[in-house]
């Protein structure tokens, strides 16, 4: 096949500025695989003149494509990274813990309650991964179901090793109450969540989590004696009436951007 | 390049219009000469690369679509031809439907006539393009086409770009853009009045139907839009309202709807930046009562299209709820919530406008005549095209119907004709 335009020096001259080094050496040879390949696919296609196949091609490989190509190359790989290593650092940190704990115990004969370090450790690096795979997630629209599963587990992992700790060395017997307050916790960081991400029909979110969370926040504290529960009724009223000022302050907010037409019905004057 | 394309919000809206209409937009351009058929093909390829919407399936899943782009062969989309009869093989051509899950979703025939001209003819998938951008990549095709054939530039000028709804919104202010995306208001036509078509048969078959204004009556036209302060397409709306009151026999009390295709690229600047795509939507021209006369009609036809005028938004309403409706539910959900408040236009029109001939020359032959037109309605639905080239007019209605429907369409024409000839008088 005759070679009417030098891929090589395509690439090279979009990639300039960019570093010389193996990683985009990888990343030029595989957009030079990429242009070859296309090149014969359109010319498999019924494309006769081969000048205008490689115009095409180079056309197609411009600069942006090229460029925007190489930053997905390299979120990639730094995404590679850190899915590869982030496991490795949380076994690691709680293989370091066991140690510690063994240290602790075999040093003071104390084994209890400090194997609360290794089931610390271990929540901590389960939460760590879990917001690892919400991070790598952002990028990916359509699995938002797993990064709100994610946040909401994370909640309970947390959650959990609180309460062992109000447990168990603090012997708070109510400790249980903890999870009430997690399951409230949950829609809270699933209306953060939804809130950094941009997601629509956000509004949804807040008028939902605010009375849910105040029925959690009336039903502990009640427990708890704070107030009776014919008094804490007031949070129910409370969260609805903060519903009802989201949905003023929202409709507020749009009221400046509503278009009225200047003509509403002009045949009212017939 | 196997791959996927998102399927964007025109995208699914027209698939939904399955049970309306066949999709499919028409071309015809006559030339005087024999096309060159190696040059044709190697700019269709060169095309079909810069968009790949053209070579890829629609596929729904029910929780989702999207493009499947696919491996094509030229042979497959330019066909080529020497008919004995070409207007049959022409009519035969473009009567054809092509599923939204063919491989291809365009087709060019290139029919080469005993006199030693020719005539291209192009059906392609609403889905991917609309009329507008049809007459973009017309135009391109011819460009690039001489460009190669007198140069041997590489006939690769074809926009390529995003095909989304909202690049309709890229050149709004911020606060034009939110108020834009805040107009959840659901367009619908109410309007219960029908094109007088027979029923529905299982046996009905596609055709085009079109009328020709000539040279001299389409420039009388203009000429009488001018002193009377109408646009050709105040004059088209008019005269199709006219005719259907006397050809339907409508009350002249009665108030009657008719939907009018709106290019939504007014609102941008420059979109050259896009892809080809779908940017249309209808803006409902209603007049009261018929009137004493046409002019009465036009009076009235003239106020409620400068309603839509005046407006900034113009065409804009609506779009922020389709969006809604198809983020936020499965595909097939989304379909059955939107087909709740969807009614379609059970009369509509598309000024296509002018098929610049100067723009539309291959090697130096001009086109000798030529049209463009929307889709084959279903019944009870119908959309009158009109476009105009070399300074003559071409009204078309492709209907499945049968030869009874075919009198009643060319009977709405010969109105149309003597219609617009008394607007057209206003200045002899």
């Amino acid at each position: 096949m005759k070679v009417h335009y030098d891929y090589c020096e395509h690439i090279e001259s979009i990639m300039k500025d960019q570093p010389d080094n193996a990683v985009n050496f990888i990343f030029k040879r595989r957009i030079l695989q990429e242009m070859t390949e296309r090149t014969k696919q359109v010319l498999d296609r019924g494309l006769k003149d081969e000048k205008v196949c490689h115009e095409l091609i180079i056309s197609e490989f411009n600069s942006k494509k090229v460029l925007s190509d190489y930053r997905h190359y390299i979120d990639g790989i730094k995404d590679k990274k850190i899915i590869k290593y982030s496991p490795a650092a949380a076994a690691l940190a709680i293989l370091a813990s066991v140690v510690v704990f063994l240290a602790i115990g075999l040093f003071t004969d104390v084994w209890h309650p400090t194997w609360l370090i290794v089931e610390g450790t271990a929540s901590l690096s389960a939460v760590a991964l879990m917001w690892t795979g919400v991070y790598l997630l952002n990028r990916h629209k359509m699995l938002y179901a797993v990064s709100r599963a994610l946040v909401a587990g994370s909640v309970m992992v947390i959650t959990q090793f609180l309460f062992l700790v109000l447990r168990i060395p603090l012997g708070i017997e109510k400790a249980y109450l903890i999870f009430l307050a997690a399951l409230a916790l949950m829609f809270i960081s699933d209306a953060v969540l939804a809130t950094l991400t941009g997601q629509r029909l956000i509004i949804i979110n807040y008028l939902i989590t605010v009375p849910v969370v105040f029925v959690f926040i009336y039903v502990i504290f009640g427990i708890l004696r704070f107030y009776t529960w014919q008094q804490g009724e007031v949070l129910i009223y409370l969260s609805l009436l903060i519903d009802v000022l989201i949905v003023v302050g929202m409709l507020l907010h749009n009221r400046k951007y509503t278009h009225k037409p200047e003509v509403d019905d002009v045949w009212k004057e017939n | 390049m196997e791959g996927k394309l998102n399927a964007e919000l025109w995208d699914k809206m027209h698939y939904l219009f399955r049970d309306f209409n066949d999709r499919m937009v028409h071309v015809e351009l006559h030339y005087d000469f024999p096309i060159d058929v190696d040059i044709l093909k190697t700019v269709l390829i060169c095309f079909l690369e810069k968009a790949p919407v053209l070579h890829s399936s629609f596929v729904d899943t029910k929780l989702k679509t999207y493009w499947r782009v696919n491996d094509y062969n030229i042979d497959d989309v330019l066909h080529v031809s020497t008919p004995d009869n070409p207007d049959e093989a022409i009519n035969e051509f473009l009567t054809q439907y092509i599923p939204p899950e063919s491989k291809l979703q365009i087709q060019v025939a290139v029919f080469n006539k005993k006199d030693g001209g020719s005539a291209l003819c192009i059906v392609e998938n609403h889905m991917c393009m609309d009329g507008g951008d049809l007459k973009y990549f017309l135009k391109a095709l011819c460009k690039n086409y001489n460009e190669y054939a007198e140069n041997k530039i590489s006939p690769i000028d074809l926009k390529s770009g995003s095909r989304a709804y909202d690049e309709v919104y890229a050149d709004f202010s911020k606060t034009e853009k939110k108020m834009a995306q805040n107009l959840y208001k659901n367009v619908c036509a109410k309007d219960n009045h029908r094109f007088p078509l027979t029923e529905d048969n299982i046996r009905d078959c596609s055709f085009i139907a079109r009328r020709k204004i000539n040279k001299e009556n389409f420039a009388k036209m203009r000429k009488s839009g001018k002193a009377i302060g109408a646009t050709v397409n105040d004059m088209l709306v008019a005269a199709y309202f006219y005719s259907l009151y006397e050809l339907a026999g409508f009350d002249k009390s009665e108030s009657v709807t008719i939907s009018c295709a709106i290019d939504l690229r007014r609102h941008m600047k420059d979109a050259s930046e896009t892809g080809i795509t779908n940017q249309t939507a209808f803006m409902q021209c209603n007049i009261p009562k018929l009137g004493d006369n046409i002019f009465e009609t036009l009076k009235y036809t003239k106020k409620s299209v400068e309603r839509f005028k005046n407006d900034k938004f113009m065409g804009l309403y609506g779009l922020p709820l389709l969006k809604l409706g198809y983020s936020i539910m499965p595909q097939a959900a989304s379909e059955q919530v939107i087909k709740i408040g969807y009614s379609n236009p059970l009369i509509a029109m598309s000024n296509i406008g002018v098929l610049e001939s100067d723009k539309l020359t291959l090697s130096g032959h001009a086109p000798v005549d030529g049209f463009m037109t929307g889709a084959v309605k279903y019944k009870p639905y119908v959309l009158l095209s009109a476009t105009s080239i070399n300074g003559e007019l071409t009204l078309s209605m492709c209907v499945r119907g049968n030869e009874e429907d075919e009198k009643i369409v060319n009977r709405f024409f010969d109105l149309m004709e003597k219609n617009i000839e008394v607007l057209s008088s206003k200045n002899a």
